[in-house]
């Protein structure tokens, strides 16, 4: 209390005093009395003179007016009087500037209680009193309970809704007409509702203790958070059974939250937790605390369901918290230490879509109320449009990113909150508020936990419970909070150890407890050693044989969330909008996502824009040899892009996302939004990518399909990089992943090694190598550099042409001639049939002839082969050699006539747009035909052009000319670069049939997304290996 | 920044609309009408053609010739191999092929390595794109033609890959390649003669080049096979301007002593006949500049 406080009240104490018969000797004990609580023995002195001085001064004023006329006296007193009620106004605006309505109704208690030391209770003294409640703004039907409370001697005489009479046997909700209140004894408290302040009163003969002090009859006592009232017998009243009485009357849920048995077991086989056992209801906020390992936030997290315990059940209303989680959903409400708020939005923003995400039935206007009110009433609307910021780059202060933690939770209000360590790096004062806050929500009704640490005096006495855990997960004291520094004390034979709080300041040392628990043996050297005095196993066996273990009836309440959660889509729509507004807030990442893509399409370009002819200026797309590898780093690049863009979405929403499970939110909603984001942003920047790119390198009529097949890369790299952002712990792992993810793609790729140039054990003959088919990068290559090739403007009028020319050659000149070659070997080995090594030689070859023969059967129809069952080393002659090879070269006939056809209709149609415009017929090979790409989509550099593999020959060359071989009905595996794509008996389009393949990888991708399949794989492999270091 | 972003976005617009400025109408498709794709009947048979072409030259030979009248080598003589990716028909492709060999003819006789890897290339690309690639192993050619000492083997394999082609390409109908080819190789052999002598004259050359007036006939008559096609045409009238300059060019035969050879382990009388070529410096001159025209115009697009 300031001086000038303490000075003003003096002044009214000596205004009300002397308006009558002037200082009483019991009013001036009073004050004496009152000073003595509040100052030290030297200044209660000095201000008692003051009183005097004041007293004493209006006495003499008095005397003088007496003196000079007395049959004006009457007038004269009246006339002081409103003299000093201007003083009284004037020093009440004073304190009305300075003091806090708590204090202010402390202050008007005061009074009362002043007048009521020596009943004298003159009209004057009252007006006074009046004056000043007036002044206050203290309501009418308050002053008179306070009146009521103070003044009345007869206990029965008590009757109000805001007072709680306890008589002798102090069972506590007894108010009423209980048979002891006629002996005129009660422990008495009044609430002043308005304030929530309780002041307490006894009156009788014995001895009752407020936190270990024995009051006074004739005092009224401020009760304040934490105390605890001792009657001489029965149990003790503590601070949260009285406000649980008051809320009792404000119809609120019943809760009942009953802990039995709980252990918990860690993965590596550590006890976290053993045999907690305790029982809360709604309306207490009770705290855990514990030295650093003990199990604090474990316990928590069991509390809330987050882990599920090894044994023993939480119940919550007789409903298995962990087993049936569905009944109680949007009940909970878990607060995490870190911050859960979204950097780039703001205050307003941050809140605001989590109440969206709530309550679908509130429309936009009742929402911005409910923001509006709940900002305002944590103190934080002025600053409701300021960017929330990281903690290394605030715009806000640790307690309002505290307060805003709580403020999406209590927007909802869950009936049962955890907090974890609410108030760590929090100022003092800053706590408090936090901490008041809390209060006031279990006032509510609410069922609070909450974490803390090394608590002030004052916040630990705001508990209700307080659960003390020791270094192992044992349970060491479950109740009052002050009552445990008794506790502990007693236990430890501490003197003094029924005062839990200093007498004259009221402080609590919570530490104290802690000292007393982990309290070392000494050693002869008086050094402490690490040997604990008490062990936590002790200390749990002290509890449980000084408590009895609360049990709580199951309340069969349904319990009501006042959660009403969207539709899926409407969620997945508030999600997109809440992370498109946080992106685009953070300027950085806009631009730089945004300008990367074009800017490397512009270097990659324009470094690779090469023009062969030294002596020219002009740039042909024709002669770039660069091609191949830009359709490539294209390629690599969107893959690079995709998964940098999406691998840290996830991961970053980790704890966001950890409390809104608590929420029941969809989970696929979340995913769609991130996707829906990421792939919006991917299509962008392969667009700029594309334009850029291809402007620069002269890629003409191709930019959709560019674009399309860069696109879905990007988006099989955005789900990519989702699944790793989902099942990594840290981002440098997720960092350090990139490369090895975009390393095999590169490799199987198909553009930097030949696939029929890798090792052998992963190389297959005649197909892409199967591991190459898990590679989107293959699939995409292969899709564009078989439709740059193949589907532009120029080779789209040759392109069948050259096929079958392409088609008749192979056979003409390699397949036929290789046949006939190998009949002639046949035929040669008739001789030396016996020899073993001989006969394997014939019958390896007939069996190729013969499969062969087969394959030419299924193509060419009217070409019948009648010998084909003898084609094999028993039945063949030279006669059935001769049929053969005469076979064969009506097959050549076929082949060269298809030849002739296709070469002569080829060179005909070249001769006309020669003649007609060569202008137009090179303008336009030089714009769409690229020979390297042409080069490498023919494999021209390859050497042997026909291999043979397992009694099959395989073609090498022309691969853009060669239809798949169909091993199946659901084969749609094909050589590299194949025109197109097989699947159930029917041919489709290269790049469209890739382009599907990669968007089902995607798919894919999605799905084990959805499932986490990732992460459980990882945790799988964790488990195993710790299983194994067992 | 925004500023900046905007620039560059502008500076890329400018790039890609210059880019294009000079492929503005490469959209526009062809139509090929179908009286295009009609056939036209042969008029003389494979089998005279077959022995026509059997008369011509090889690549080799003339290369032979001029190295053994002791001319210098001379790389300004080759054919430009700059536009042989451009060449779009295959009548182009099989001339310039033809040229090309017997370029190449020429450099393996002066054993000039370096520059044959860059018409190994172009011919194989050009094989290649005939479909006639697989008569020549490239990677063998090379190996041959980069080490020295290796001229008698790379003749003999330069030789029989032409004349395997030639016969590959008579017996799938593909005569007209196999003119061209053989076409092709006279010309080169024919303008490469020429530029010899108009840099140094020199008499045996001369007479080489008159001598030509009788396989000019031969040339004429094959590719008037084909003269349906618009191109066979263009390529007969051009050599027809050779022919008429070749008019007064006159061939005599003299028949000389009879000699005794010894063949086979037998001896043989062989009457020696040798024939006699008259052609002025004028004749040749005009022979010299004709032929020079129409081989650039085999040779460049």
């Amino acid at each position: 209390m300031s001086e000038e406080i303490l000075k003003a009240l003096m002044q009214l104490f000596a205004l009300i005093v002397k308006q009558d018969s002037g200082v009483d000797e019991r009013e001036r004990d009073y004050v004496r009395i009152f000073l003595q609580q509040q100052l030290n023995h030297d200044v209660v002195n000095e201000y008692l003179a003051m009183f005097d001085e004041y007293a004493k001064e209006k006495e003499k004023k008095k005397k003088e007016g007496e003196e000079e006329s007395s049959d004006t006296e009457e007038k004269k007193s009246k006339l002081t009087s409103v003299k000093d009620s201007v003083k009284v106004l004037g020093i009440c605006k004073k304190i009305n500037k300075t003091l806090t309505q708590n204090q202010k109704i402390v202050v008007l208690v005061r009074l009362f209680e002043l007048v009521n030391s020596d009943k004298n209770f003159a009209e004057q003294r009252m007006a006074i009193i009046t004056t000043v409640a007036d002044v206050f703004n203290i309501s009418k039907d308050e002053i008179q309970e306070i009146e009521n409370f103070i003044i009345v001697d007869n206990v029965s005489d008590i009757l109000d809704n805001n007072t709680l009479k306890i008589g002798r046997n102090f069972e506590k909700k007894e108010t009423e007409e209980t048979s002891l209140a006629i002996e005129n004894e009660a422990v008495m408290l009044l609430r002043v509702k308005s304030v929530d302040l309780y002041f307490l009163r006894y009156i009788g003969l014995n001895e009752v203790m407020l936190n270990g002090l024995v009051i006074s009859g004739k005092r009224i006592y401020l009760f304040a958070n934490g105390s605890t009232i001792k009657p001489p017998y029965g149990k003790p009243i503590y601070y949260s059974d009285v406000v649980s009485f008051f809320m009792q009357d404000s119809s609120q849920a019943k809760l009942s939250f009953n802990v039995k048995n709980i252990e918990y077991k860690f993965k590596n086989g550590n006890i976290g937790l053993r045999d907690i056992n305790f029982a809360e209801r709604q309306g207490r906020l009770v705290g855990i605390m514990g030295a650093s390992g003990a199990g604090k936030t474990t316990l928590l997290s069991v509390l809330s369901g987050i882990e599920k315990p090894s044994s023993g059940e939480v119940l919550i209303n007789g409903i298995n918290l962990h087993t049936e989680k569905k009944k109680i959903k949007g009940l909970i409400g878990y607060i995490p230490q870190d911050d859960l708020l979204i950097e780039e939005l703001s205050v307003f923003q941050n809140l605001y879509y989590s109440t969206k995400l709530c309550f679908k039935n509130k429309s936009e206007n009742e929402i911005n109320e409910i923001v509006d009110k709940t900002l305002s009433s944590l103190g934080l609307i002025e600053i409701k449009h300021l960017k929330v910021g990281s903690p290394m780059n605030k715009t806000i202060s640790g307690g309002q990113r505290k307060r805003l933690n709580i403020a999406l939770e209590l927007i909802r209000e869950p009936s049962i909150l955890f907090v974890d360590e609410p108030t760590s790096g929090l100022s003092s004062r800053d706590s408090e508020n936090v901490m008041d806050l809390l209060r006031e929500l279990t006032m509510k009704g609410k069922l609070i936990y909450v974490v803390i640490h090394q608590p002030s005096s004052e916040i630990y006495k705001m508990f209700d419970n307080m659960i003390i855990l020791d270094t192992g997960g044992y349970l060491v004291y479950s109740g009052n909070p002050v009552e445990a520094v008794m506790y502990f004390k007693r236990i430890d034979n501490q003197i003094n150890s029924e005062v839990g709080e200093c007498q004259t300041c009221g402080n609590v040392n919570p530490e104290l407890i802690f000292n007393i628990i982990e309290s070392k043996v000494i050693d002869e050297f008086g050094k402490y050693t690490d040997k604990r005095k008490v062990t936590p196993q002790k200390w749990n066996e002290y509890y449980t044989q000084h408590f009895k273990i609360p049990n709580f009836k199951n309340e069969n309440q349904e319990v009501e969330s006042s959660l009403k959660l969207p539709s899926w889509f409407k969620q997945s729509i508030i999600y997109t909008i809440r992370d498109f507004l946080s992106k685009i807030s953070n300027k950085q990442y806009i631009y730089l996502n945004l300008l990367e893509a074009p800017l490397l399409g512009f270097i990659l370009s324009i470094i690779i824009r090469y023009i062969a002819d030294p002596n020219s200026s002009v740039y042909i797309f024709r002669e770039n040899e660069n091609i191949p590898p830009y359709i490539f780093m294209c390629i690599i690049v969107s893959l690079f892009l995709g998964l940098t863009v999406s691998a840290e979405e996830i991961f970053r929403d980790r704890k966001i996302l950890k409390r809104e499970t608590f929420l029941n939110l969809s989970r696929s909603s979340y995913l769609s939004s991130k996707i829906i984001i990421l792939l919006v942003l991917s299509a962008i920047q392969s667009i700029l990518f594309v334009f850029v790119g291809n402007s620069i390198l002269g890629v003409i009529d191709a930019t959709f399909s560019y674009w399309f097949a860069l696109f879905s890369i990007s988006a099989f790299a955005n789900m990519l990089g989702l699944n790793i952002s989902a099942s990594f712990n840290s981002a440098v792992t997720i960092y350090i992943l990139i490369p090895l993810l975009i390393i095999p793609q590169m490799v199987l790729g198909g553009a930097m090694f030949s696939f029929d140039k890798l090792n052998r054990a992963l190389g297959s003959v005649g197909k892409v190598p199967f591991i190459a088919e898990f590679m989107s990068a293959k699939w995409a290559y292969e899709g564009l550099m078989v439709q740059q090739f193949k589907d532009n403007n120029f080779e789209k009028i040759f392109y069948e042409l050259e096929k079958k020319e392409s088609v008749a050659d192979y056979h003409q000149v390699y397949y036929i001639p290789e046949l006939i070659e190998r009949v002639n070997v046949c035929m040669n080995c008739l001789k030396n049939k016996d020899n073993d090594s001989i006969f394997n030689v014939l019958d390896n070859n007939l069996q190729l002839i013969k499969n062969e023969i087969v394959h030419i059967q299924s193509t060419i129809h009217d070409m019948p082969f009648g010998v084909i069952d003898k084609l094999d080393a028993k039945s063949f002659s030279n006669m059935i050699g001769f049929v053969t090879k005469d076979y064969l070269q009506r097959v050549d006939k076929y082949y060269a006539l298809m030849f002739k056809e296709a070469n002569t209709e080829k060179e005909k149609i070249i001769n006309y747009m020669l003649s007609s415009d060569p202008a137009l017929y090179r303008g336009k090979k030089d714009a769409f035909h690229n020979e390297s790409v042409s080069d490498i989509v023919k494999k021209i550099y390859e050497k042997n052009k026909i291999i043979e593999y397992e009694h099959h020959l395989i073609q090498q060359v022309d691969p853009i000319f060669q239809n798949p071989i169909i091993d199946s009905h659901y084969s749609f595996r094909s050589h590299f670069f194949a025109p197109q794509k097989h699947f159930m008996g029917k041919y489709y389009d290269t790049y469209w049939f890739n382009m599907l393949i990669i968007w089902i990888m995607t798919l894919f991708l999605y799905i084990t997304l959805y499932f986490e399949l990732l992460k459980k794989l990882i945790l799988g492999f964790e488990k195993l290996k710790i299983r194994k270091d067992k | 920044m925004k500023k900046s972003v905007l620039l560059l976005f502008v500076a890329m617009f400018i790039m890609y609309s210059c880019n294009n400025s000079n492929q503005a109408d490469v959209s526009k498709d062809f139509e090929v009408p179908d009286s295009v794709l009609m056939e036209k009947p042969l008029e003389i048979s494979e089998e005279t053609m077959e022995n026509i072409i059997q008369n011509i030259s090889s690549p080799i030979e003339m290369a032979s010739l001029i190295k053994s009248t002791g001319a210098p080598f001379s790389q300004k003589l080759l054919s430009p191999t700059d536009y042989v990716d451009e060449y779009g028909t295959n009548f182009k492709k099989a001339l310039s092929l033809g040229v090309f060999g017997a370029d190449l003819g020429y450099l393996n006789m002066y054993e000039k390595t370096g520059s044959v890897i860059t018409h190994l290339s172009s011919i194989k690309s050009l094989a290649d794109d005939l479909k006639v690639g697989q008569f020549f192993d490239f990677a063998m050619l090379k190996r041959l033609s980069t080490s020295s000492n290796n001229l008698d083997s790379l003749i003999f394999i330069s030789v029989s890959s032409f004349n395997l082609m030639d016969e590959y390409l008579r017996e799938n109908g593909r005569t007209n390649i196999s003119t061209l080819l053989v076409t092709g190789v006279w010309i080169e052999g024919l303008y490469l003669a020429t530029q010899i002598v108009k840099d140094k004259p020199n008499a045996e050359i001369a007479e080489r080049i008159g001598e030509q007036k009788l396989f000019m006939n031969d040339i004429i008559l094959l590719l008037s096979n084909y003269k349906s096609d618009q191109n066979f045409q263009e390529l007969i009238v051009d050599l027809e301007s050779i022919k008429a300059l070749y008019d007064g060019v006159k061939i005599s035969y003299e028949v000389g002593e009879p000699e005794m050879i010894e063949k086979d382990g037998r001896l043989v009388i062989v009457q020696n006949e040798k024939s006699v070529v008259e052609i002025t410096d004028a004749q040749l001159d005009k022979i010299i500049e004709q032929t020079e025209i129409i081989r650039s115009k085999i040779v460049n697009i």
